[in-house]
């Protein structure tokens, strides 16, 4: 929710404006018009929220456990290493984003758009460096962006040590 | 502990050294109208240094949650 509002303020640093919600409204119900409607923004921010509690659960069932069990200095549940690991997971999920999400599923809708050498178009090129006007800084804007998810992620989880006396 | 902290304000001062250098490369004024300024270099060093400070505030919370339990503790 934070990273996800966050990115609709982009542009007041000077940044494109990362609008995940129209995105995945257009994905959802094929809305291609100017401006989007507000039912496509709705449906698409519903859908985008979806998804982050879908990551974070993995995060929080899977990786994160998986992380402190094969690197040995993530083992303690410290607030630090907990931010660490939701940093790690944030930078995965960026590159899954930047490398298939992003290429397979918004290129194709935005290809037509977006040209690259030559004047062909090329989507949003592998891992977003075609990315219209804007170029390969999309990519780092996408970096920003997972990163404001895996800080709240890493700084909101924080499971109860064993070595703790409070029991569930 | 204190050379964790020299670690994180580092990394904050260097974001924000690399976001203000991306703002004054990239012309024109912050707008939400589409497409906005654009200007592949300073936009991108904008965003790595925002990272870079998101990341580092990250840590200071981080680091100051533990010092305050282990205080209480």
């Amino acid at each position: 929710m934070v990273a996800t509002v966050t990115g609709l303020w982009f542009p007041g640093v000077k940044l494109p404006q990362f609008d995940f919600n129209t995105l995945n409204g257009r994905l959802a119900l094929g809305d291609l018009t100017f401006p989007v409607s507000s039912t496509t923004f709705v449906i698409g921010g519903i859908i985008h929220m979806i998804d982050g509690i879908i990551w974070a659960l993995i995060f929080g069932l899977i990786i994160s456990p998986v992380l402190g069990v094969v690197i040995k200095p993530l083992r303690p549940m410290t607030p630090t290493v907990n931010l660490v690991k939701g940093l790690i997971w944030g930078g995965a999920l960026w590159i899954i984003s930047s490398a298939l999400w992003m290429p397979l599923l918004i290129g194709a809708l935005l290809g037509p758009l977006f040209t690259g050498p030559f004047g062909l178009p090329c989507g949003v090129g592998p891992f977003l460096t075609c990315f219209g006007p804007y170029g390969v800084q999309a990519l780092f804007t996408n970096l920003f962006w997972h990163m404001i998810w895996g800080v709240n992620l890493g700084l909101l989880f924080n499971p109860m040590r064993s070595t703790s006396r409070v029991r569930w | 502990m204190m050379r964790a902290l020299a670690i994180y304000l580092g990394l904050l001062v260097l974001g924000i050294i690399l976001a203000v250098a991306g703002w004054v490369l990239t012309p024109g004024a912050a707008s939400f109208a589409f497409p906005g300024p654009i200007n592949v270099a300073g936009q991108s060093l904008i965003a790595l240094g925002l990272a870079f400070v998101v990341v580092a505030v990250g840590l200071l919370l981080a680091g100051a949650e533990e010092r305050m339990t282990a205080a209480m503790e």
